[in-house]
Parts: structure tokens; sequence; C-alpha cells
């Protein structure tokens, strides 16, 4: 036998056991499952191009968690052309037939191409078509809340000109609020009766709207008790408003010509967990028996362990909270309640700043834009249900808050 | 002792017998197993039961988010073991996390789903996970509606979260079924607001009676898709998924106290209207 | 400075947030504030320690009035936190025990107390003194039948959801409009530097 013979012979009988010598899986090659072959890859609409929507489905020879596919493997090559490098792996034996990933932190309006290889379970696997490039595009602007930017600038600008029609010295007129009325009264009761006058500030954060509401009431309050040269107790829940209450406090007894009667340790910290909070206020309603409780703020549960106990000491309560479902509690346990956005215009109301006065009118002119809003929408509703018209439905697309994106 | 007076007196009941009576009667139905309760499953528990029910065993998973503290657990805790037995008999997976600023939501969620799960033999990490809490709700569920990772690198367990099967699916909210938020404060307002509206998340509120008001106009406009009011909701789902639990034993409690509250006003107009015509 | 400089970050921070709300290409400079705003607020939470640290033990060290529940309170602060460290969070441990036999008895009985609180308070305020109260009255006796399913005859609990439904739904959304707008100009106010209650005195 020649030697070439003899060479292509032990070639031929090793041929079988090749594939033990290589590391790799092979790609098998014609495969004997069908690849992927519907990968989808889009930009991810309203953002900001730094992603890209994939989703593709389950190989045909793949029936959901009971073929011979062990994983399904995404992969991407970047900007210039780079090398295809893995960035997600799916497994297959999860339910449903489809597969979807966000690839985020790209580039914008770079190319981006991608293919899916699927892995059997002899440890071979299957590359699909490459689908690209494709490049996420940045967007800019959220087209889907036009509505939103619409009204939102009509608000903005109804209260700047109301600001400015304020100082320009045009009178506003605002509605009486009892509540807010009754505090000077309460205050005045306290300075008779020789007691103290409890402030609760709520139990929100200084992130909170009425906490800050709260503090500018606080603020026109101190300074109505300094003058009286009585007693304010402010009990504070929050650790960040407790030395914004303290601020508040010892300016309007100085600005009252009281400094010397300010005592920093009747503004006080006490925990920041909520019944805890409840449980010493309403120990010191009972020591210290005032004569006012103002409970002015934010409020959940507590709302009305606070109110019964200031109720059992005999203490005039005016309470206020932007909190719906505390309402009723203070309602019927206290003398005077401030609902809701009532309490926002105290620091206007009290203060009668103009500026101030200016933006709540501002608020309440834009209230009735909403109004006029709200009746069109109904008609335009009912007017389309009754005539079955599409130009009614109009009003409703438009006046309609989209999700997606943003 | 004359009419006046005990007009007056019963006008004016002091408080501690109020409370005395009170006690008596939450305590009283936990012994005896009266008054009989009649729950029919509302409108708004049999959606949110369909919600979950839709979910396929063993695939993407529900959320729960326990979004309330130890006071509300009285109330809460009944809903959630109702819920996690009817995702666990049904092989339903679990993603639970908590949004409770402070932690102690997430110190509950660690007694609770763990209990519950292992009644069923459902294994950790794979039937279910609880990512743990993070304590600004806002931001986080904004952050998860882009990468659940990013917000959660690690469970509750100190496990990484990229070494948990469960979560190996999951990227962000359009893998998430839906959620079912059980809370006490407008956290389950915001469920609504933020990933609800922004992200198009399917979400469910299990909430105390307070709140429940509160949540309806989302419900009617379709940004909530089931409500769970109460302990009087608890008892719902129980019956919906014939489990009884803590929800419906409380119902009775509830039913006591509700009527001898009636009773007290009722005893008070009394006594003030006959005072008021004698002048 | 000290108040120009709070009022300059306000009004940088605010109007990017208003403006970013439209412009998705801002979004990876929300998140990446949304990040920052997670490590400040988890710093608030070492504030929050730290300020019961200084007033308890202020209150320890000076023996003053009732100072010894202050101890406890710093006690349990400290056993809660060496158990956490030491022992770590899951089942079994002393963290968990602690929490399922102290911590949660002890905040489901403060909250139990609004039971007896509104009772107190249903029977003080329910009273037929006026129109507007007998209809509270009539509305709260109806909502507090239906919610038990009782009066099925009477169409109890069928008033009692159209009670809750209509009417009462009716005012909430109408102070809930009010309170997104206030929100919404006391905010504006804020950005605007208008409003400066936050920074304390607002003055030099």
């Amino acid at each position: 036998m020649r030697p070439c013979r003899i060479a292509a012979t032990i070639s031929i009988a090793l041929l079988p056991f090749a594939s033990l010598t290589t590391p790799e899986a092979q790609e098998l090659n014609p495969p004997s499952l069908p690849p992927v072959s519907d990968l989808s890859v889009e930009d991810k609409p309203l953002d900001a191009g730094e992603a890209l929507k994939i989703s593709f489905s389950r190989s045909p020879g793949d029936p959901a968690g009971h073929g011979p596919v062990t994983r399904y493997e995404l992969f991407r090559s970047g900007p210039g052309g780079t090398e295809f490098v893995a960035v997600k792996s799916f497994q297959a034996q999860q339910a449903g037939n489809r597969f979807s990933y966000e690839d985020l932190n790209l580039r914008p309006g770079r190319d981006y191409a991608y293919f899916v290889r699927t892995h059997l379970q002899n440890g071979a696997y299957v590359d699909g078509a490459r689908v690209g490039p494709v490049a996420p595009i940045r967007q800019w602007f959220f087209t889907n809340k036009f509505n939103t930017l619409i009204t939102t600038a009509l608000f903005i600008a109804l209260v700047l000109f109301m600001i400015r029609a304020a100082k320009q010295g045009r009178e506003l007129f605002i509605r009486k609020i009892a509540g807010l009325d009754a505090i000077d009264e309460a205050v005045g009761r306290c300075t008779e009766m020789g007691k103290p006058t409890l402030y609760v500030p709520g139990i929100s954060t200084i992130a909170d709207v009425a906490t800050i509401a709260s503090l500018n009431i606080l603020g026109q309050v101190a300074k109505r008790i300094a003058s009286y040269q009585s007693r304010i107790l402010v009990p504070n829940r929050d650790p960040i408003v407790f030395p914004v209450t303290q601020d508040v406090v010892k300016l309007a007894f100085t600005e009252a010509g009281y400094p010397h009667n300010y005592r920093p340790d009747d503004i006080y910290f006490v925990t920041n967990d909520q019944f805890a909070y409840a449980a010493a206020v309403c120990g010191t309603m009972v020591r210290e028996r005032p004569g006012a409780n103002l409970l002015l703020g934010m409020f959940a549960a507590e709302s009305l362990v606070l109110a019964e106990t200031g109720a059992s000491v005999g203490a005039i309560q005016i309470a206020g909270t932007d909190a719906i479902s505390q309402l009723p509690f203070f309602v019927t346990a206290c003398d005077y309640t401030i609902i809701g956005e009532e309490l926002y215009a105290a620091s206007a109301y009290i203060g009668r700043e103009t500026s101030l006065l200016g933006s709540l009118k501002g608020q309440d002119y834009f209230k009735a834009v909403c109004i006029v809003l709200i009746v069109i929408g109904v008609l335009a509703m009912t007017l389309g249900v009754i005539l079955e018209g599409a130009p009614f439905n109009f009003v409703k697309e438009m006046l309609r808050v989209r999700s997606t994106g943003g | 002792m004359q009419f006046q007076e005990i007009l007056r007196l019963l006008q004016n009941i002091d408080r501690r017998i109020i409370y005395s009576v009170l006690f008596v009667a939450v305590t009283f139905p936990f012994y005896i197993d009266w008054p009989p309760v009649r729950i029919e499953v509302s409108r708004e528990v049999e959606d949110a039961y369909n919600v979950i029910e839709s979910i396929p065993p063993h695939s993407n998973p529900l959320m729960i988010s326990f979004d309330y503290d130890p006071a509300s657990a009285a109330e809460l805790t009944p809903m959630a073991e109702a819920v996690l037995h009817h995702c666990f008999s049904r092989g339903i997976r679990v993603l639970a996390i908590s949004l409770q600023y402070s932690g102690l939501g997430a110190g509950i969620a660690s007694d609770v789903v763990p209990r519950i799960a292992a009644e069923y033999g459902r294994k950790q990490n794979v039937d279910w996970a609880f990512l743990g809490f993070q304590p600004n709700a806002v931001i986080a569920m904004l952050q998860m509606g882009e990468d659940f990772k990013k917000t959660f690198p690690i469970d509750y367990y100190g496990t990484p979260v990229n070494e948990i099967p469960l979560m190996e699916p999951i990227q962000n909210y359009d893998q998430i079924p839906a959620v079912i938020t059980l809370a006490s404060t407008a956290v389950g307002e915001y469920w609504a607001v933020y990933p609800g509206s922004r992200y198009g998340l399917k979400v469910l509120a299990g909430l105390t009676a307070v709140y429940t008001a509160d949540i309806q106009p989302f419900y009617q406009s379709g940004q909530i898709s089931g409500i769970l009011g109460g302990l009087k909701g608890a008892a719902e789902y129980e019956k919906r998924i014939d489990k009884i639990g803590d929800g419906t034993a409380g119902m009775r409690s509830q039913k006591t106290v509700h009527y001898m509250i009636i009773l007290f006003i009722v005893i008070g107009n009394i006594a003030y209207l006959l005072s008021r015509r004698r002048g | 400075m000290r108040i120009q400089l709070p009022l300059l970050i306000c009004a940088i921070v605010g109007i990017f947030m208003a403006v970013q709300y439209f412009v998705p290409a801002l979004l990876p400079i929300y998140n990446r504030l949304n990040d920052y705003l997670q490590i400040v607020y988890a710093f608030s939470i070492v504030l929050g320690v730290a300020s019961v640290l200084h007033r308890h033990g202020g209150k320890v060290q000076k023996r003053r009035k009732d100072w010894v529940y202050s101890l406890a309170a710093i006690a349990a602060m400290v056993l809660m936190m060496l158990a956490g460290f030491i022992e770590g969070r899951g089942s079994g441990t002393l963290f968990q025990n602690l929490f399922n036999a102290v911590l949660l008895p002890v905040q489901a009985t403060m909250f139990a107390l609004l039971a007896f609180y509104l009772a107190s308070a249903s029977f003080r305020a329910f009273r037929t003194r006026s129109t507007d109260a007998t209809v509270l009255l009539v509305a709260a006796v109806i909502v507090m039948i239906g919610r038990l399913d009782d009066g099925r005859s009477l169409a109890i609990p069928d008033m009692a959801r159209w009670i809750l439904n209509t009417p009462n739904l009716v005012a909430k959304r109408a102070i809930l409009i009010g309170v997104g707008l206030g929100m919404a100009s006391t905010a504006l106010k804020v950005v605007l530097g208008i409003e400066r209650s936050y920074l304390g005195s607002g003055k030099e």
C-alpha cells in the first residue's frame, strides 16, 4: 500500500473522532433545526435614543419548553461593525413563544446589528439571519403629551399674569375661610387662659407641598403668639422639617420684638415613627393642656388619635390637610376644618402679600378653565353616545392623557 | 334620678363605657363564632381575581408590593395571604418587593411570603423571590420601568439578582403581567399614576378601607384594574378562592362593632331629641 | 448667599424637571438625578437616627424629666441595629423575632386605638342638630350597615355603594382637582422663589 493511501485511510478512520478534539461546539451545517427567522429590531419610541426594542419567536422546531433547544442567545455588533458579542441569554423553557428585550445604554444615531443563536441540547448551535444596521433615534418631544404641554403653559401664563396684575395694584377678592379666621380667635383664647398653643405641622417631609403651606401659617401664627407674649409648642416628626420650624419660630419671635421669649425646647423633634409620634403628641396634649390645637399639614391614620385626644382635653381645634381620606375625621372631631387647597391658600390669606394673592387668583381662573373643559367633555361624550358620532370622540381624544413613554 | 338628668347622661356617655363595650364587641366573636356573616364578592374584587387568574402558571411573575407598615398589618396581611394562596396554589410565580419607606413592609413580606410558599412546596428564587425594599417609592417605580436590576441589584437576602432564575427574563415592566400594591398610604395611588400611566402596567390595589374610597376614581377610569378594600375585601377574596382565613374571621368583629356604634348613635340621638322636645 | 444659592439650585432643578417631562432626550439626566435622590433619601434616615440620638442622649446625659424613657429608646434602637448587623434578617433571627414579637404588635396596637376613638367621635358628632348633620348621620348608618352586606331586602348595600361611588366621589374628585392645582401653584411659587418658607426664615 502506498504511503498516501495509508494516510488517507487513517484520516478517514479518524474523521468520526475529529469533533472530540474541538473545544468549542460546532455550528450545524446544514442545520437540523430551523433557526430563528423573525428577529425584529426597532427603535424604542419616545426615548433619548439609547435603546432598541428586540423581539423574536421560538425556532419553529422548538415547542414551548419541550424541544431540543436549551437557550437562545442574542448577539450584537456595535458601531463601526465591531465583532458580535453576546448581550442576553433567554432560557428556552419559559412559557410563551415570543421573547422580548430592550437593549439599553446604546449610542444615539449609531448602527447596531443583531442575530440570535439557538443552542441545542447536544452542544451544537444554529445562527439566525443578521438584522441591521438599525440605529436608535433620539426624540426631542413626547408627542403624546401635547395637550398636557398646552394646559401647563396656560396654567403658568395665568399664574404669572395674575401675579403681575396684583403687583400693579389690582384689587383681588378672596372669600372668607372660617378656619383661618379662627386662628386669631384661638390664639387669643390661649393667651387669656394662660395656656400654650400646640402647633402640629403634619407628618410629612419638607418636599410635601402641605408641609410648606403649614410652615407659612406657622410663621404667621408664631408672630401673633410672640406679640401676645404667649407660648407655642411645635413637636416635629421629620428630622429635616425640625430645624426649619425652629428657624421659622425663632425669626417670628425676633420680628415681633420678643426674641428673649423664644424657648428652643418648645420646638422639638420627637421620632419619625408615625404612631410613636402620635402617642408623644397626645402625651403633650394631656400634660400641657393647650388652649388651642392647630393640626395643619399632611396627616395619615394618626389624625383621629390626635383630634380626639385634643377634644378630650377641651382645646379649641383647627385642622387643615390635603389628605382627603383624613378630612372626615377632622370634620367630626375638630371645631374648624380647612379643606384641601384652602391650606395652600393660607399663606396668601393670612399674609396678604401681592404675589401670593396673584398666584392664588391665577390658580382659581385655571380652575374655571378646567370646569369649562369638563362641561365640554361631558357634553361631547354624551352626544357621542346618543348620536354615535365620530366628531364627538375627537374631543375625548384631545383631552385624554396617554401612556407609553416618559 | 330625674328623666332630664338621664337624658343628659345618655347624650354624654363616658368614653370609658363606650371603650369597654367596644372591647367586648371586638373580642367576643373570636370565641363564639357569632354573628353569622354573609360575604358577596364585589365587582372590584372579582376584577382583581380575574386579572391574577389570567396569568399563566410558571410564566412571568405577578409582582406584589408590600407598601404597608405593621400598623395596617391586621387589615392588609389577610389580603396578602389570600393573594399568595391563590398564586401558589395555581403555580403562578410571585415577585415580592416593598416600597414602604422605613423598611417595615419588608419585614412583613419576609415573614408572609416564605411562610405561604412553604405550604405549597414552592421554591425560593424559582417560584418566588423577594427583592427587598427601596425608601423612595416614586423613584423606585420609575427606575423599575427602565431596569429592575438597577433598582434591586441584590435581593433581600443578599443574592445578586442576576443569579436568581426567576429574574432571568425580567428586565422591566414589559415582562410583568400585573402588580398588586398592598398599601395604607397614597403609594397605592402612585402605582396607577406612574407605572400604570407611564408604562402601561396593569395595577391592582389592596388598600385599607379608608383609602379604598380615594382610589375609586382610578378604578372607574380604568387606571386600576381591581380593588381589594379593607378587611371586607380580604374576606371577599378568601371566599373567591375558597380558602377561609383571617379576613373572614375578622368580619364578625366588624359586624358587632358597626352595630354597637350604630346603637350608641341611636341612643344619643333619641336622648337629644327627647331633651329638645322637653325644652 | 445663604438664601440666593438654595433659590438658584431650586430654580434650575425645578425648571429642568418641568422641561424633562416633555423632552425624551433629557431622560438620562433625569434618571441620574433620581439616583442621586435615592442617596439623599438614604442619608435622611441617617439624619433621623442622629436626631433621635442627639435628643434622647441629651436628656439622659442631663438627667432631664423622664430620662429613663429616653434611655429605653436608645437601648431599643441599638439592640435592633446590632441584631440586624450581627445575625442578619432572615427567618428565625433575633432581628426578625423582635420585629414579629415586639414592633409589629406595638404598631398594630396603636393603630387599633383608632377603633375606640372612632366610636367616641361618632357618638359625639353624629347628632341631628341640623339638616346637614341629619343627612350625614343617615348616610353614615347606611354605609356602615351596607358594608356588612346586611339589609339586602331594603337594598341597603346598593344604597351604600351608590353613596360611596357617586356623591362621595363627586366631592372627592372636586377636592382632588383643587388640591392638584394648589400643589402645582405652590410648586411653581417654590421654583420661582416666591415661596421661601422651606428655607426657614426666608430672609438673609
